[in-house]
């Protein structure tokens, strides 16, 4: 078995870290850089909590391999706040009661940073089907909404 | 009344970490030297062991250790009926039941471990309908149920490990004075908890030889005793940690693999780490009751309930678990909240050769709700009224009696339906193909025990030590906020100390919606004797009445001579130091009172419940009657919670609670052939995604409860428990065909629409005169 | 996961010659598919030849003659962006919309979706319903092949050992035309039920000139309803030629029951949504 080296751009800091090719992003990130904000929840591309952006876009850490990233720049919710001054987007959350038990949190966040960042001012169609691929078992999504229509004023 | 902090939505107190990731669960805690866990399960739904080989696995490089149950102690287990071991023993009862488990360096040589485990089983005849279960010669699951601990006088019989039994009035009059009976069958089916984070725990032993368990739980306590009783520890051995919970909904109150987790690191003295995949969740959680129930009810020309007689099955599988409260409570719920003097009511809890059932929000209620309130709308129809009416005409009003006569003081449930039902503008004409309907509910939140401590410390910060798990309803937040209006101190200056067995006293789980009922109540009387206690001290050291004193900004002083008084910092130095000793406020607080009369139970399995809360959910639905697909057009759920303590947390309850109602009544449901379930993965079974949402109205309705704190009552479980039956009295109203099991699949509805028959079977346990 | 190795071809020749020489190795696409089946343990390959390193598989064009070229490898997102699909096949966009989530939309590509010969796929009823061919390359060798011989069974095609799916070839349609492809779904854009796809297209005088019609999720592969073509062409289409079709289509359904649905709800929708199908192309293309 013959582990690779790659370099991985994580949240602005390039990492030179050896895998073997089967390992996920998802792996790497909780594992190797000890990067535990991107949950495990499904591991085959279903629930959305390990969502990471990959140059901007989300995807499911769990079905990309760390092999596969090439280059790509990563951002994970530990990415988000600076300086322990939170995103507006995680501001929000907070503000608008959308984070219960949180597991879907740090994924939902980081669907909705692509979605602004692309969109800023998404009507309430594009909002939910921007956080369509993160699933929420305990908020109902409403208050997810509103967060997300929140921080985009 | 005025309050600083109740009543207030403020930030709750965990938001902050889980927004930015910081905030752990039980996967993202290690220790040195921690191996993986993870756990055989048997293939078959009924088969003895005959015998199992752990050579192969053991010689594979990294396998640290192979338990059977020969290499554990053989205490059974369980809420209600102590009948699971914790590895099988004997034999196996349904496919997905822990054989064997495995520690080893990583998970991948743990997942290539136990397919090295052989094991030799001789197939038995299995059960997999609950009707064929209670049939005499159904093949026995549990042959030694009668030599089994019950923590209540069950009644039991065959494969049915517990029935519960209300009567009240005199059922044959009752029917005999109604001018209408309906009757009617009803199926629901078995639906996962789905929580976000699969079911995990770490177990290690601490130098001293204490137990110490992580735990993803709702209960820390529940855990404690699980192991002690299953694996024989005592204790006063064991410490139960909980890290932050990604959901639990009732799934997570009883143990999963924490008993597992602590025999291997028994056997290895090393950490150990179990996770589950989201398969073995889907096959070896702990779903909802799947049901058939017979319902009849019986009414006069008017429209006024006279009789209800209703029949419940609840399928528990391999294990009873929380079935016979499952059963108990549901029943007890299945008169709804009206008044219906003669009523009998049945609940069977009956083992099949599946995978357990246990608590899920709603705890029996949605499964006896989905027939009540179905019955309902049927008269309605018989009757020509307008179910709305029909419900209105027979609610509970105050100073009315629940099932077991004590007495309700403080009953919204008028308002409920009336708000719910005006947010769809009711009486409005309706579009083509488009229906309304409705469904109430009662449900409680009042139920066993909390204690709690404040403690001043000595720079008059506080510490609260209470044992409740917030596993995202947002307690930690509504506690903190009573501990502070009752002192007038910030939200800051408190430090809630919960989760941990051994800095927490005794509280029962995050269950029974009753943690701002139960729990509020426990940390208001803690918190009131703190400050009497401190009233108490100050009224001391300035030598002046403690009537004549008062508290404001973290200060206590003459009322008419502000200059005159203590800060708490100088009041929690002293009591630490000088005089008095350390300030520490307690209550336990249990669920007494009122008492039921059970003149009428038999084979219930609670104490006395209280904290009665009401909640009515409307929906307006478009049938496509060429797919049979329902859509959702809109809703509205309201909720008598008493007071609103943190509004925003109660709408994020009903909001969350309807949308894991929409997925029970359309999408959801564990599908088994025989007695494998066919669709272990979110790919396979579907909960509600963004896109789903149709617009909910959340509305808060409060009828001030005097028993609760601040005249709180609960809330959680009944945001789900209407849903369904709203929706199937929906599409009646929208094409006029009822559907009568659950979940409602455009398939279903096509073939109603078609008149195709669903084939609920007629059985002879309808008749029997139990 | 099962150990593989992992290689990353520059160029399409030395990633055939690769394929070719290891008869164990896969083609990694966008891989979401692929990892899901590598966890299970459903494939267990010697290795893994990434073909995205290779320049030049994603791109989109336009030829007023030979009509759309699709890359292999443009991601669901591509489809679902592209101003030159949104203006020649709008149907494909359509499609795209309706698989899963944006991150699977991000990773996934048009020609995995393809390869992959999940008979529920979004994208190849589309492409039939739009008369598509497949350009598959292996060293020294391209053929082209209509999409509808690809699929041979349930997650089987056509494709041999070290030949790639490079290039998506759309015809142009009739300047009068429209396309309009339904999914039934559990919940939203989860697996298809049953997916259908139309495209019609018209002369100045409101006669057809081309049709075609694609089914999904109700045979071992997708699925060409031959006779639209027959049926339609040269005519004015009424709802008696509507029905018609739909009746073929249902007619040669041949579906599976698994958790999802049953097969007779299956086949009995396929003439539900190819009415609707056809009915959303016609009101489309004559503006309605
Ligand atoms: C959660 C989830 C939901 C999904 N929902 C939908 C849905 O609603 N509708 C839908 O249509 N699809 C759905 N899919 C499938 C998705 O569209 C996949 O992207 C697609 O099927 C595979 O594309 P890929 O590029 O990721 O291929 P990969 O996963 O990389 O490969 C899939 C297969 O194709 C082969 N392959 C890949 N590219 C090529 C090529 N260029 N030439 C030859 N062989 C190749 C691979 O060797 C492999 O056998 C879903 C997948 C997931 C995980
Ligand atoms: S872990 Fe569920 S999608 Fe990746
Ligand atoms: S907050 Fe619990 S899953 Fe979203």
């Amino acid at each position: 078995m013959v582990k690779q080296e790659i370099q991985l751009d994580v949240n602005g800091k390039s990492y030179s870290i050896s895998v073997f090719p089967q390992e996920t992003l998802l792996e790497v990130l909780r594992e190797n850089l000890g990067l535990i904000g991107t949950k495990e929840g499904c591991s085959e591309g279903e629930c959305g909590v390990c969502t990471v952006l990959l140059d901007g876009l989300p995807v499911r850490s769990c079905l990309l391999l760390a092999v596969d990233v090439r280059g790509g720049k990563i951002t994970t919710i530990e990415g988000l706040s600076e300086k322990g001054v939170l995103h507006p987007i995680q501001k929000a959350f907070i503000e608008h009661g959308a984070i219960q038990c949180g597991f879907c949190t740090p994924g939902m966040i980081l669907s909705a940073k692509a979605l602004l960042d692309g969109n800023p001012f998404p009507s309430e169609e594009e909002i939910r089907i921007g956080l369509s691929g993160n699933l929420c078992r305990c908020t109902g999504y409403i208050k997810i909404f509103k967060a997300v229509q929140g921080a985009a004023l | 009344m005025d309050y600083q902090y109740i009543g207030k939505s403020i930030p709750k107190v965990d938001s902050a970490q889980k927004a930015t990731g910081t905030a752990q669960y039980i996967n993202d805690l290690s220790f040195p030297n921690m191996l993986w866990g993870k756990v055989l399960r048997s293939i078959y739904p009924h088969a003895e062991i005959v015998h199992i080989d752990k050579s192969k696995a053991e010689r594979l490089p990294g396998v640290k250790a192979i338990i059977t149950a020969q290499d554990i102690p053989d205490g059974l287990y369980g809420p209600f009926i102590k009948d699971e071991p914790v590895l099988a023993r004997g034999k196996v009862r349904y496919i997905g039941e822990p054989v064997a488990a495995v520690a080893a360096i990583d998970r991948e040589t743990a997942e290539e471990a136990i397919q090295l485990v052989e094991v030799e089983y001789d197939e038995l005849p299995s059960v997999f309908d609950p009707l064929e279960a209670m049939k005499s010669d159904a093949p026995l699951i549990h042959e030694d149920l009668s030599s089994y601990f019950c923590i209540f006088p069950a009644v039991q019989e065959g494969n049915v490990c517990s029935r519960t039994t209300f009567v009240e009035g005199d059922i044959q009059q009752g029917f005999k004075e109604a001018g209408l009976i309906v009757e009617e069958t009803f199926r629901t089916h078995m639906q996962h908890q789905s929580y976000m984070e699969p079911s995990g725990a770490i177990a290690l032993i601490d130098p001293s030889g204490k137990i110490i368990i992580h735990s993803s739980t709702q209960g820390i306590f529940i855990t404690q005793s699980r192991v002690s009783e299953s694996l024989k520890i005592p204790m006063s051995k064991i410490r139960v940690i909980a890290p932050n919970v990604g959901g639990g909904f009732g799934g997570k109150i009883e143990t999963n693999v924490q008993p597992i987790c602590v025999a291997l690191a028994q056997k290895t003295g090393l950490p150990i780490k179990v996770v589950l995949t989201r398969e073995e969740e889907f096959t070896a959680g702990r779903p909802r009751h799947p049901t058939t129930i017979w319902g009849k009810l019986g009414l006069k020309k008017d429209g006024t309930f006279v009789a209800k007689e209703m029949i419940n099955i609840f399928d528990t599988g391999a294990y009873s678990d929380d079935g016979p409260g499952v059963t108990g409570f549901g029943s007890l719920m299945a008169r709804g909240p009206y008044r219906i003097p003669n009523l009998k009511i049945v609940g069977n809890c009956v083992y099949t050769n599946k995978v357990k059932s246990g608590a899920f929000r709603g705890f029996g209620n949605p499964q006896t709700g989905f027939a009540s309130e179905s019955l309902i709308d049927m008269a309605a129809k018989e009757l020509n009224m307008d179910p709305l009416d029909l419900r209105l005409k027979n609610a509970l009003v105050p100073g009315d009696h629940s099932v077991g006569k004590q007495t309700i003081h403080s009953v919204g449930i008028m308002e409920c339906l009336k708000k719910a039902a005006e947010a769809l503008e009711w009486k409005q004409k309706k579009g083509k193909c488009r229906g309304r309907g409705i469904a109430a509910v009662n449900h409680i939140s009042g139920l066993l025990t909390v204690s709690a401590f404040v403690r001043i410390n000595e720079d008059g910060t506080i510490s609260l030590h209470v044992g409740t798990m917030d596993i995202g309803q947002g307690s930690d937040t509504i506690l903190t906020q009573i501990v502070a209006e009752e002192l007038g101190v910030p939200l800051e200056d408190i430090n809630l100390i919960s989760r941990d067995t051994d800095a927490a006293p005794y509280t029962w789980a995050t269950s029974a919606s009753r943690l701002t009922y139960t729990g509020g109540n426990a940390v208001r009387l803690a918190t009131i004797d703190a400050r009497e206690q401190l009233l108490e001290l100050a009224s001391k050291q300035l030598d002046e009445n403690k009537d004549d004193l008062m508290i404001q900004n973290k200060k206590i002083f003459v009322k008419w001579d502000p200059e005159k008084g203590l800060t708490f910092h100088q009041l929690g130095a002293i009591s630490c130091w000088v005089k008095g000793g350390p300030i520490v406020g307690k209550s336990s607080f249990m669920v007494e009172t009122p008492p039921f009369d059970r003149s009428g139970f038999s084979g219930f399995p609670f104490g006395t419940m209280t904290g009665y809360i009401f909640a009515a959910q409307a929906v307006e639905v478009e049938v496509d009657v060429e797919t049979g697909k329902v859509k959702m057009i809109q809703c509205a759920s309201a909720h008598d919670v008493g007071h609103a303590i943190h509004p925003q947390n109660v709408e994020g309850q009903i909001e969350g609670g309807f949308v894991q109602g929409l997925g029970y009544a359309l999408t959801e449901e564990i599908v088994f052939d025989g007695g494998k379930v066919i669709n272990p993965s979110f790919a396979d079974y579907k909960i509600p995604m963004a896109m789903d949402i149709p617009p909910i109205t959340p509305i808060i309705v409060e009828a001030y409860d005097e028993t609760g704190p601040y005249g709180a009552k609960g809330l959680g479980e009944p945001g789900l428990v209407g849903v369904a039956p709203a929706i199937a009295n929906a599409i009646y109203d929208a094409i006029g065909v009822r559907i009568k099991d659950l979940p409602i699949t455009p398939e279903k509805v096509l073939d109603a629409i078609k008149g195709k028959k669903v084939t609920i079977p007629w059985t002879d346990i309808w008749k029997k005169n139990f | 996961m099962r150990y593989f190795e992992y290689f990353e071809p520059k160029s399409v020749g030395e990633a055939c010659q690769f394929l070719n020489e290891h008869e164990e190795a896969k083609i990694l696409g966008g891989g979401v598919s692929l990892v899901v089946l590598l966890k299970n343990g459903l494939i267990t390959p010697s290795h893994l030849v990434n073909i995205k390193t290779i320049p030049g598989l994603a791109r989109i064009e336009w030829d007023d003659r030979e009509g759309l070229t699709i890359g292999g490898l443009n991601h669901h997102r591509d489809i679902l962006l592209s101003p030159l699909i949104q203006r020649h096949c709008p149907i494909l966009a359509e499609a795209a919309s309706k698989i899963a989530t944006p991150p699977i939309r991000n990773l996934g590509t048009i020609g995995g979706n393809v390869a992959h010969a999940e008979p529920s796929a979004d994208f190849p009823p589309a492409l039939i319903a739009l008369n598509a061919s497949l350009m598959l390359t292996s060293p020294g060798r391209e053929r082209k092949v209509p999409i509808e011989e690809f699929f041979t069974d349930y997650y089987e095609n056509i494709l041999g050992q070290g030949e790639i799916l490079t290039r998506i070839d759309v015809p142009p349609l009739p300047p009068r035309s429209a396309g309009t492809y339904i999914k039934l779904d559990k919940i939203t854009n989860s697996i298809a039920i049953v997916g259908v796809a139309s495209v019609i297209g018209f002369d100045e005088k409101g006669i057809c000139i081309y049709a075609g019609v694609g089914l999904g999720g109700v045979a071992s592969t997708p699925l060409n309803v031959k006779g639209a073509k027959d049926i339609l062409v040269g005519e004015k289409i009424t709802e008696t030629h509507i029905d018609k079709i739909a009746k073929e289509a249902q007619a040669m359904a041949n579906p599976i029951t698994n958790v999802h649905a049953s097969a007779e709800y299956r086949k009995e929708m396929v003439y539900v949504l190819t009415r609707r199908a056809l009915q959303g192309s016609l009101d489309k293309a004559l503006g309605r």
